[in-house]
């Protein structure tokens, strides 16, 4: 029998021996290693192969951060959407790591975006919410916006004093007259041309209207009617009137339900009647309420009418309404009425 | 007949209900109360035309026979009136050479002595 160098001293060949270094690679089997032959912590990474540890042979977790060569794992090694918000530090996500056009609303805390994130010229109308037609903005006595409430057209905007937003107001009273409201009818004739509470106010106690008015009925006269608390009187003593018209007519009653403010009026092209309109003590419960008019008008036979006179409202009621009329049909379109008030 | 509108400070809107009633109820009045407005109107012609003549009928006057005949036919204008028309013919105007009518200048009435 043969032997490695020398005779065994023993029966059986040990590792004395065997001279040292002297098992080549020759003299181990193939796969005769096993991991138990092996010394802990002594394999270099110049026995393994280029390229040869694939992911069994990583434990798992065993990678640590600092097996990771710095800016070395692209994004390819992440699954996709699994960088969760613990994974990203705070204040990282830079403006160019968001894509143009991307950030929705509901990104954003209700009421964050401040003054400073907004650029100049930057609110559009468009971008305002919606209000009532005819409000106008201005602020309050803490500073915050405030929509004006509309007025009723032939009101002006006003100054209400420090620390409270303006407001729409009849003009100030100045000069004798003060025109309070022009009305035209137009696109429908209308049953009557009124005046309420919004412009026979305590502000005057005296009005004057002047109007130019043509009948819906042919031959109709021109009348004047007033209101207590919103409601029309017409009840039958409610009102005394009394005129004098060409051709030497004259007239007196004492008990209508209405006064005549001019006479009996054609309708045909061109024909109206126009009067002013004098009305005396509306608003005051002192007096019973006074009317004077002059009126003149195309009759419906063609010829001018002249008729002069006035009336009386029979009981001394604050009146806040007045509403020009016929006393039969509608008062047609093209008619027109100017309200004043009288400055005492 | 209503337009069902009416104007309330400057704006147009439709006439309510309570509206369209009472203004129905005006309309109605007025229909139904033509004869009487068109006689009380034929009156107070009749009324200032006898009162021009009332001073003849003083104590120290004679009033001609044509004159009480005058004013007797004006007393009795309104007798047998009994409709619109009838009264409307009754004021119907005289026309100048124009025809246009002369407001005063009734074509019907009893003549003046």
């Amino acid at each position: 029998m043969a032997y490695i160098g020398r005779t065994p001293t023993n029966a059986a060949l040990t590792a004395s021996d065997l001279a040292d270094g002297i098992v080549s690679t020759a003299k181990i089997a193939a796969d005769a290693v096993t991991d138990a032959k092996i010394a802990d912590d002594v394999v270099g990474t110049e026995h393994l192969t280029a390229n040869e540890v694939d992911t069994a042979a990583l434990g798992a977790d065993a990678v640590t951060g600092a097996q990771l060569a710095d800016n070395a794992i692209n994004s390819e090694h992440y699954t996709d959407g699994s960088i969760d918000t613990a994974h990203i530090a705070a204040d990282q996500i830079t403006n160019a790591k968001i894509a143009d056009d991307q950030i929705d609303s509901e990104h954003y805390v209700d009421g964050s975006i401040d003054t400073a994130h907004i650029a100049d010229n930057q609110i559009t109308l468009a971008k305002l919410a919606g209000g009532t037609d005819g409000n106008i903005i201005s602020y309050d006595a803490s500073g915050d916006p405030v929509a004006i409430a509309t007025g009723s057209d032939g009101q002006v905007l006003t100054s209400t004093g420090a620390g409270s937003p303006p407001a729409f107001e009849a003009l100030p009273s100045s000069g004798s007259h003060v025109k309070l409201l022009t009305t035209t009818v137009s696109g429908s004739d209308v049953s009557a041309i009124t005046f309420d509470s919004n412009y026979i106010t305590s502000t005057y106690d005296n009005y004057v209207a002047v109007c130019q008015m043509i009948p819906g009925t042919d031959n109709a006269t021109p009348i004047v009617q007033i209101a207590v608390s919103g409601a029309f009187q017409g009840g039958a003593n409610d009102y005394g009137h009394g005129y004098y018209g060409d051709g030497g007519t004259d007239g007196n009653d004492n008990d209508r339900a209405n006064i005549e403010i001019g006479g009996s009026t054609g309708n045909a092209t061109g024909e109206n009647c126009a009067m002013h309109v004098y009305m005396y003590g509306l608003t005051t419960t002192t007096h019973n309420a006074k009317f004077a008019f002059n009126s003149n008008r195309d009759t419906n036979g063609g010829v001018h009418g002249l008729s002069v006179g006035g009336g009386s409202v029979n009981f001394n009621n604050a009146i806040n309404g007045v509403r020009f009329l016929f006393g039969n049909g509608n008062v047609k379109v093209g008619s027109k009425v100017t309200l004043y008030g009288v400055v005492q | 007949m209503s337009s069902n509108k009416v104007m309330v400070n400057g704006v147009i809107r439709n006439m309510t209900a309570e509206e369209i009633s009472e203004f129905n109820d005006r309309q109605t009045a007025y229909i139904n109360g033509a004869l009487a407005r068109e006689l009380k109107k034929l009156r107070e012609i009749r009324l200032k035309l006898l009162t021009e003549t009332d001073y003849l009928g003083l104590g120290d006057l004679t009033m001609s026979s044509d004159m009480t005949t005058y004013r007797q036919a004006l007393r009795d204008l309104t007798n047998g009136l009994d409709t619109v028309e009838k009264v409307n013919t009754k004021l119907e105007l005289n026309v100048d050479e124009n025809e246009k009518e002369i407001q005063g200048s009734y074509k019907n009435f009893p003549t003046k002595p």
